[in-house]
């Protein structure tokens, strides 16, 4: 009987060994040829708005590269279409993936500028025609088609302007080799382009990625100064903003599972350890992971502290022989309540404090905060709420006075009640903070993002941080537990 | 020590309807009276003693304390609950805190007491009430008696000039009222000023100076035990204190509906644990409302059961009558000698009413 299941297990597993009949990539020869299948592309670009008018293909659009390029690979989707130059040839055969024909259409790209910005328009089409005469934009793009393999140290360093007012560059694309972060530095051929022409205009540069949506409306309240990302000039966006002459002209290509490349006979787990390597150790990835970790502690512990004075003031208030200090706090609550913690996080951002120096960690904070109150308040509340009539009486029988019977007898109660529900808000504040990268902070899951986008592994980056957030929620409830039981 | 004038408490409910608890209460309280507020439930006993610490500012009236009015605006209430202390009927001890902290905790606090001389006092005040093993034992471990002990202590460490107990033993199982009621026994004996608002009559007989019998909202009758007890001016105390229940039933004419009487009197027997006198009652009852003064109408029949004697009877009342309907010609001689049969003794009696007939069984 043993010997018969050990018999099928064998089989089975020769079965995955083999992994299958043969499978050959798909032949797909112009833009006709996709029609049936399922395509995946960049929400919010060309692509996006082009393949919105057919109904003929079965669409799959996300927010990164990465995960379109991992929707391919396994199998979610059949192609994807974008940009002929995003990928150089090594990463293409490292992704497993190949060009199966280019599209007819030219896009020209640009960068993208503050309607009605003439002046920068300007003086950078003026740049522009300049390099373009002299040949060196034809030798920096030379440069980062071939730059696999280039070592950090040897990628060209542009001078920077030590004064002025920094140039804010907004960037929808974390993709080598168009524009990409390493070492902490943002590098890539838009990045160099953007930063000679920052140079010459004599202001620093600053920057951050965001996504392309979010971006055109950071450009209209001035969070940003220019935009990039692989932009096309199309006439919907022409309309929002405008654009500088463009710098290259693309194609799209459409890209297909290539089934030669396959994983050579290595064992699992030092396949295992390749990608651990790849997504953590090179270019001291994990650095992205330990900063981000440290930014989601600090917004969580700040919003945690400030929520938490804010919301003994809501409930103190709650308790108020004035109405209109207790309706203050319902309508306060049913606002927090209702409206969705990423829009009151895109609402700080864009609208009260844009054009504030408040940075956007601070932003954060300031948000979380508000949010948390509500829902902290509400907790303090009904603990006090659960400490019976009775406690206080006996206080103010002995000679207490209101506050101190409060402070010294019902409070002290009412922290070992309220302890677990104030448990779950911190948590779920914790959890919340993940939304941050919405207005470019980076954090935990920010730091994922960034490493996938590179690495086009979605797996192990993603459970480390599922491990980590993991961890905070059980250190922050230990932590909590402890504090209470020393008072 | 407290001088109460013309207090008034009003409460409103929702619809608000003012209804007085307190209607008109005046007393004077001297240093080591020891004095039991005693009266059926709803008539304000607690209400008064709450309001002597201002846990219930009263509605109206004055309330002197060392000869300034506690119930003025501004008075320093702190100052006077310190040397006041109360003891609750569901005994508010701190759920967090052990025993002993829950007696120093006051002191220490208030009072500035250091915390060892704090504890050492502790010690020997749970020591006095009985309590000298369980110091650090937390007060949900404790059985309803232990638990009031410590709340008796935790008022004695704040050194109280006079201590208020609302209700003491009530919350208590009856095992445990013993315990409780020898502390307070003990206490009066040391001459401590104590106002006690109590349903244990025995006790309030045997251990106070005064006693106060509260009714309707107000201190109804008030006098030493043994004229409260032996000689009460009011039938209302005296009804209190001999500890009479009644049940009142007016019979208007034949159409009343007597089974509905018969099945009352019979819960109201079970109640009281008459049980085997319940067919002698019921046997009365239907002889002589039905047959004998079948002709009386309107009838008041009244079942009543006094608890310090044991007595239980049944009266008959006709309305404005002089002579003892017994004593007519044609009264039913079968039916009464059926009555007589069952009962210990036959009552007749003119009252300011009318004419009464109390059959005691």
């Amino acid at each position: 009987m043993k010997l018969r299941k050990l018999h099928g297990l064998l089989v089975l597993l020769a079965l995955c060994a083999c992994g299958g009949p043969e499978k050959t990539a798909l032949v797909i020869e112009n833009e006709d040829d996709i029609s049936g299948l399922r395509v995946t592309t960049l929400a919010g670009t060309l692509y996006d708005i082009d393949f919105s008018k057919r109904n003929d293909i079965e669409k799959v659009f996300f927010k990164t590269t990465a995960d379109c390029v991992e929707a391919v690979t396994r199998g979610m989707a059949d192609v994807m279409v974008t940009d002929d130059d995003i990928f150089t040839n090594a990463e293409l055969q490292h992704l497993g993936l190949k060009i199966a024909c280019l599209g007819s259409l030219e896009l020209p790209t640009a960068f993208g500028f503050k309607k009605g910005n003439q002046e920068l328009v300007e003086s950078f089409n003026a740049f522009l025609s300049a390099i373009q005469e002299d040949g060196s934009l034809e030798a920096m793009r030379e440069f980062w088609q071939n730059s696999d393999g280039v070592e950090f140290d040897d990628i060209p360093r542009i001078p920077q302007a030590s004064d002025g007012a920094p140039l804010r560059v907004g960037s929808g694309l974390l993709t080598a080799p168009t524009s990409y972060i390493v070492n902490d530095e943002w590098v890539g051929f838009e990045v160099e382009l953007v930063r000679r022409f920052a140079y010459s205009i004599g202001r620093p540069v600053e920057f951050q990625y965001m996504e392309i949506s979010s971006m055109i409306l950071a450009l209209q309240t001035d969070e940003v100064d220019v935009m990039m990302g692989s932009l096309t000039i199309t006439e919907d966006r022409k309309a929002s903003i405008d654009f500088g002459n463009p710098y290259i002209i693309k194609h799209p290509a459409f890209f297909v599972k290539d089934y030669t490349v396959h994983s050579s006979g290595s064992s699992w787990l030092s396949r295992f350890g390749d990608r651990f390597k790849r997504n953590f150790i090179q270019e001291k990835r994990w650095k992205y992971i330990t900063d981000g970790l440290l930014a989601t502690l600090e917004i969580s512990l700040l919003s945690i502290l400030l929520g938490s004075l804010l919301g003994v003031l809501l409930c103190l208030m709650s308790f108020s022989k004035r109405r209109w200090m207790r309706d203050f706090v319902s309508l306060y609550q049913l606002l927090m309540r209702g409206l969705p913690m990423l829009v009151l996080l895109l609402f700080m951002f864009y609208v009260v404090f844009s054009g504030t120096s408040l940075n956007a960690t601070m932003v954060a904070v300031v948000a979380f905060s508000i949010n948390f109150a509500s829902g902290a308040g509400a907790t303090f509340r009904s603990a006090v709420q659960s400490i019976p009539r009775g406690q206080t009486e006996a206080g103010l029988a002995l000679g207490f006075s209101r506050f101190s019977t409060f402070w010294n007898i019902v409070f002290p109660q009412a922290l070992r009640k309220g302890l677990p529900a104030f448990k779950g808000n911190c948590i779920a504040l914790v959890k919340g903070t993940s939304i941050v990268g919405y207005i470019a902070v980076r954090d935990l899951t920010r730091a994922s993002d960034i490493i996938r986008s590179r690495t086009f592994d979605a797996f192990l980056p993603l459970v480390a941080i599922s491990i980590i957030y993991l961890i905070l929620a059980w250190l922050i409830g230990a932590l909590l537990d402890r504090a209470v039981k020393t008072k | 020590m407290f001088t109460v004038n013309h207090l008034r408490k009003t409460y409103l409910d929702k619809n608000g309807t003012a209804t007085d608890v307190l209607k008109d209460v005046n007393c004077t309280i001297n240093k080591g009276d020891v004095i039991s507020i005693i009266g059926p439930s709803g008539t304000g006993k607690s209400t008064f003693l709450r309001a002597l610490n201002m846990l219930e500012p009263p509605t109206a009236g004055e309330i002197l304390f060392e000869g300034k009015d506690i119930t003025a605006k501004g008075y320093p209430l702190p100052a006077l609950r310190r040397k006041v202390g109360m003891v609750f009927q569901h005994f508010n001890l701190f759920p967090h805190l052990s025993v002993i902290e829950n007696v120093i905790f006051a002191p220490v606090k208030l009072l500035g007491m250091d915390e060892d001389s704090a504890r050492k006092e502790a010690r020997s005040l749970l020591k006095k009430v009985g309590l000298a093993d369980k110091v650090n034992a937390m007060p949900g471990t404790l059985s309803g008696g232990q638990q009031q002990r410590v709340a008796i202590a935790r008022c004695l460490a704040m050194k109280p000039e006079v201590l208020l107990m609302d209700e003491p033993t009530s919350a208590l199982d009856p095992s445990n009222v013993g315990e409780v009621l020898s502390v307070m026994r003990q206490l009066a004996t040391e001459k401590m000023t104590m106002l006690i608002v109590t349903h244990q009559l025995k006790f309030a007989r045997d251990v106070s100076t005064r006693i106060f019998f509260m009714n309707e909202g107000v201190i109804y009758e008030q006098g030493s035990p043994d004229e409260i007890f032996n000689h009460p001016v009011h039938s209302a105390t005296k009804n209190f204190v001999l500890g009479v229940k009644k049940l009142i039933f007016d019979i208007p004419d034949d159409d009343f509906d007597f089974l509905d009487m018969y099945s009352k009197m019979r819960a109201f027997c079970t109640k009281y644990s008459m049980q085997e006198k319940i067919s002698k009652v019921l046997h009365v009852a239907e002889e002589m409302a039905q047959v004998a003064l079948a002709k009386y109408r309107p009838l008041r029949v009244v079942i009543s059961f006094t608890e310090m004697t044991g007595e239980l009877a049944v009266a008959f009342m006709i309305k404005g009558m002089d002579t003892s309907p017994l004593q007519d010609d044609d009264i039913d001689e079968l039916s009464m000698a059926v009555v007589r049969g069952m009962s210990r003794e036959v009552i007749e009696e003119t009252t300011s009413l009318g004419f009464r007939v109390k059959v005691l069984i």
